[in-house]
């Protein structure tokens, strides 16, 4: 039997990448396409107290503006979430809704706001700047200890405590009887960090209604492609 | 200036195209990534491929071409030369390491060439 030649793969797709002939969400074309851009919350925690959007209707190339009005009237659910889990006692997380725009508060900076469409990307986020949006800032947490202490500023009022769940696993009481016989004990605190994923391109989307076959195609650059479907 | 994606060649030095109007190119030669590999790859196309030295390719066409900007006026430079050389580039995949390698490899090429 032949040794096994150690030898360099070659990746297939990168000679369009090293030739400049790549493409990328941003390339997208097709006649008659539109760019959207997304008005998004310059605060942390913070109440809407006004928006005004008619000056963004207004300016030049602009072809739609949608709010909160507008996802509810038509219908739409809320963002889904991936994951619910329990706890050893059967209670369930409790899931807070998340808005595809937010109406009357927001809770992050950046979360989306206003929905501009334009013939030209440089036209929606030029009227993008002419929305009237004020807001009346509330007090934030950003920590674990911050979001949990006695007086923390509550999210969600389906959420006391700002807490979505209390979980453990495992078997306590054979933990503690182990310990319990342990020559020595120590005891740590871990605190996770959180995460959150970069993405190689930008969240992108691009979408187009064949009306001949009645079916709306979208292509995102995307690992879920699965839970696409559930939105 | 950003992240350096979009550097090309003017005169044969390497600008970010996004930090210079275009009448200032006026009467200048300007070469793209597209012009740089026109008759057959370059050594520092070549070593990106080899080496492992892009993932998702956007920063690509800007690392290579400062890499060739680099490699001209300092033909054999260390990585730290390298890294400095580079620093206008922003890579948020692949990471550096390989691409230092790259320009390296592409550095030996280009001295047997000349040799």
């Amino acid at each position: 039997m032949n040794a096994p030649t150690a030898q360099v793969l070659l990746r297939k797709e990168d000679q369009r990448l090293i030739t400049g002939t790549g493409q990328f969400s941003a390339d997208a074309q097709a006649a008659g396409m539109c760019h959207g851009h997304v008005i998004r919350s310059p605060h942390a925690h913070a109440r809407i107290t006004h928006l005004d959007v008619s000056a963004v209707r207004a300016a030049p190339g602009v072809r739609q503006v949608l709010t909160a009005q507008d996802v509810q009237a038509a219908g739409f659910a809320d963002l889904p979430n991936a994951v619910q889990v329990k706890n050893a006692q059967g209670q369930a997380q409790v899931v807070c809704a998340m808005p595809v725009l937010a109406h009357d508060r927001v809770l992050f900076v950046g979360q989306p706001l206003v929905w501009v469409v334009a013939d030209t990307a440089l036209q929606a986020q030029d009227a993008a700047e002419l929305a009237d949006i004020g807001y009346e800032t509330l007090d934030v947490v950003v920590t674990f200890a911050d979001a949990t202490a006695p007086g923390a500023v509550q999210l969600h009022p389906q959420a006391p405590g700002n807490t979505s769940v209390k979980f453990e696993a495992g078997d306590r009481a054979a933990v503690d009887a182990a310990f319990a016989k342990a020559h020595f004990v120590s005891d740590i605190a871990v605190e996770s960090q959180r995460l959150v994923g970069a993405p190689m391109e930008p969240r992108a989307v691009w979408a187009w209604h064949d009306e001949a076959q009645g079916l709306t195609h979208v292509h995102t650059p995307s690992q879920g492609v699965g839970a696409w479907q559930l939105i | 200036s950003q992240c350096g994606c979009c550097t090309v060649h003017v005169d044969g030095m390497a600008v970010k195209s996004c930090t210079m109007l275009a009448v200032q190119a006026d009467g200048c030669s300007v070469t793209t990534i597209e012009g740089l590999g026109a008759d057959g790859l370059h050594p520092v196309q070549v070593a990106f491929s080899q080496c492992h030295g892009l993932q998702c390719g956007f920063c690509t066409p800007g690392m290579v071409m400062a890499s060739v900007d680099l490699l001209r006026r300092n033909p054999q430079p260390t990585p730290a030369e390298i890294a400095e050389g580079l620093a206008g580039n922003l890579c948020r995949c692949t990471g550096y390491v390989n691409i230092i390698r790259a320009v390296q490899q592409a550095s030996e090429i280009l001295q047997k060439e000349a040799s």
